[in-house]
């Protein structure tokens, strides 16, 4: 019996199906009957699954990589892998951030051009990048489809000084 | 009818409404390339300038646009795993890792000829069944299409080979997640958590761009690398890809008929014909082992059916003037506008119309294809640009996408929240593709049941429809087993006669 940090992933789903199950179980029998009935499938299932992972791993037990599926991070270092996660989800967390202060269409090309810099294109590179993302956004967005951009607090402060 | 045949022949092959059908074909491609830009989103903003048009224009312009999408969004699904529309979801399993092993330039290759291939066979399909189809679709009915959901959900099963159970839990994941909003039965809103956003669902676009492009895509940033994995381009791919077509033709014949089957059924969806034909080849093809690692009739069934769709999809709205898709929907809308009665009077009155539907379906396929070729070397070369050009572009278009469903400030902070579920999927071995076709079917599976059993109580399970369908799950289920059955008690004979 041994348990891993991939288990917790199991637990996490087995816990938002019993969540799913529970808020369903207070709607009407029409809206809930697939969610109550599929949930408790996938409860089982997903505990099924983590039983037999912890029950039968031993410590020479090599990770399984399901077929028919896209090639997973086993052939990276873990820790690279940790780190670049950390740093990907970092920018688009940062991302998120500089949307809701300066606004969607400006964010955009800022996240490129500062993306690509920073991990080494050039100047010109990073700009050309940059502005090829401003075209599309202004073109496609903004002057094809009429896109209304949500409300930043750069752009509420630019009305409310108008 | 020949003669109103050549009419059409004639009135679509003239100059002008075949530069339409040009312009209609690239805005088409274009559109399909980038992600969350084409499909109906793309046709409701050319809709004005279509319905101003002359009727013969309009179609060629019309079937230019709709119809090529996607032959245009396998270059994303190919290259970079970003599914461009919702027809190319399942050509990522095998064509991301094909460009991965270098094979970029044959996966593309077969893609687009298969794709023209598919959508002759649609169009033929359309030409030859029209007159007929009307008794055949009257047919079916919600217990039929019921079973033709279940039949879909049976092969969750296919797409987690190594994982069943892992699958089978993230299909039902999927299922549960197509149920968020208002249910359109008991108007019970639905895992809402109070918010507006969520009250009309989640997108099919922001699920699969969430579930497969943006995993990748952090990947790919993680490893600070390039996409393919090997050195070089490789050379001759492109004519490997045509030959790979031809090699497997019995494979791109089953799969365009499932294409058209399903472009025919009225509210199957278009999303769900490349994942059928996906998982019909996975259980009958030789050596299913394979797939999944870069196989390239994981790429030519998916992209041999999403193409033969359409000429299913055309049946249905020609012949009873019923829209199948939001797409085709628009479509109709716009062949009414210019004077067409797509219908019954329109295969009594306007036929030489028809026929210039289906002459124009024709073309476009052969044109898109066409130019898609001419793409190949230069777009393959996307899999050996470094990671700091691919990884903020990429992103910026899937944000963009998926900021394109509601356009609102909630649909990146979804797409963000859902990443974060397929990154750890991706992380801990679960497969992704089941979450994406429970998503698909799960709302479908639950209409249709609830409509069986409100109008014919539970007598629906004895139409010989439905039956029928029921063989063809127990089969889909069963076969797998007695094949494996078959295979194992081989060798054993075999040693028992030495």
């Amino acid at each position: 019996m041994k348990f891993k940090p991939g288990d917790l992933f199991t637990i996490v789903i087995i816990a938002v199906l019993i969540a799913a199950v529970v808020a369903a179980s207070e709607w009407v029998l029409r809206a809930s009957i697939i969610v109550l009935a599929l949930g408790g499938i996938g409860i089982v299932l997903a505990t099924a699954q983590l039983l037999i992972d912890v029950l039968t791993r031993t410590s020479a037990t090599p990770r399984q990589t399901p077929k028919y599926e896209l090639p997973t991070f086993d052939q990276i270092d873990p820790r690279v892998t940790l780190w670049g996660s950390l740093e990907i989800w970092g920018w688009l967390i940062g991302l998120v951030i500089v949307i809701k202060i300066i606004g969607l269409p400006l964010a955009m090309p800022l996240f490129v051009l500062s993306y690509a810099k920073f991990y080494g294109a050039s100047w010109r590179l990073s700009t050309l990048l940059a502005l090829m993302i401003a075209a599309f956004v202004f073109g496609v967005y903004q002057q094809i489809m009429h896109v209304y951009w949500p409300e930043s607090l750069l752009g509420d402060l630019l009305a409310g000084s108008l | 009818m020949l003669e109103a045949a050549l009419q059409g022949l004639s009135a679509i092959s003239a100059p002008v409404p075949l530069g339409f059908l040009v312009f209609g074909v690239l805005l088409g491609l274009w559109g399909g390339a980038l992600p969350g830009v084409g499909g109906p989103a793309q046709l409701a903003v050319l809709l004005p300038f279509a319905m101003l048009m002359e009727p013969m224009n309009a179609i060629a312009f019309l079937i230019g646009v709709t119809t090529v999408g996607n032959t245009g969004n396998t270059f994303t699904s190919v290259l970079v795993a970003v599914p461009g529309g919702s027809g190319s979801q399942a050509t990522v399993l095998d064509g991301y890792p094909m460009a991965r092993n270098g094979e970029a330039r044959r996966a593309l290759s077969a893609a687009f000829m298969v794709s023209m291939m598919g959508g002759i066979i649609g169009a033929f399909v359309l030409f030859a069944t029209l007159p007929v189809m009307r008794t055949v679709v009257r047919s079916f009915g919600s217990p039929e299409l019921f079973m033709f959901t279940i039949w879909g959900l049976s092969m969750l099963g296919t797409l987690s080979s190594g994982a069943p159970l892992k699958g089978l839990t993230a299909g039902i994941l999927g299922v549960l997640l197509s149920t968020v909003g208002q249910d359109v039965k008991s108007g019970q809103m639905r895992f809402d958590f109070d918010l507006p956003y969520l009250w009309g669902g989640v997108s099919v676009v922001l699920v699969s761009l969430s579930i497969f492009a943006i995993p990748e895509m952090i990947a790919l940033a993680s490893r600070k690398g390039r996409i393919a994995e090997v050195a070089e381009l490789g050379e001759g791919g492109t004519m490997q890809g045509i030959r790979d077509a031809f090699r497997h033709w019995w494979l791109v014949l089953r799969c365009a008929a499932i294409g058209t089957w399903v472009g025919v059924l009225p509210g199957l969806g278009s999303d769900v014909a490349d994942w059928f034909a996906y998982a019909h080849a996975r259980q009958t093809e030789k050596n299913p082992e394979r797939f999944g690692s870069g196989d390239v009739r994981g790429v030519i069934a998916p992209e041999s059916s999403n193409n033969a769709k359409e000429g299913g999809a055309l049946i249905t709205t020609l012949a009873f003037g019923i829209p199948g898709s939001t797409s085709m929907a628009l479509l109709l809308i716009a062949f009414v506008a210019v004077g067409l009665n797509p219908g019954p009077e329109m295969l009594a009155q306007q036929l030489n119309y028809v026929y210039a539907i289906i002459f124009a379906l024709v073309v476009s396929q052969i044109l898109a294809s066409a130019i898609c070729w001419a793409m190949i070397k230069p777009a393959a070369y996307v899999c050996f640009f470094p990671f700091y050009v691919l990884v903020p572009m990429i992103m910026a278009l899937a944000i963009l996408s998926a900021f394109a469903a509601h356009f609102a400030m909630e649909d990146i902070i979804a797409l963000l929240a859902l990443s974060m579920l397929g990154y750890f999927m991706k992380l801990n071995g679960w497969p992704r593709a089941p979450i994406v076709l429970g998503f698909v079917l799960g709302e479908k599976v639950e209409l249709y049941l609830w409509l069986s059993i409100a109008r014919y109580d539970m007598d629906w399970i004895w139409r010989p429809g439905v039956l029928m369908l029921f063989t063809l799950v127990a089969g889909t289920l069963l076969y797998p087993v007695w094949r494996r059955l078959r295979n194992n008690s081989a060798p054993a004979q075999q040693t028992s006669a030495r």
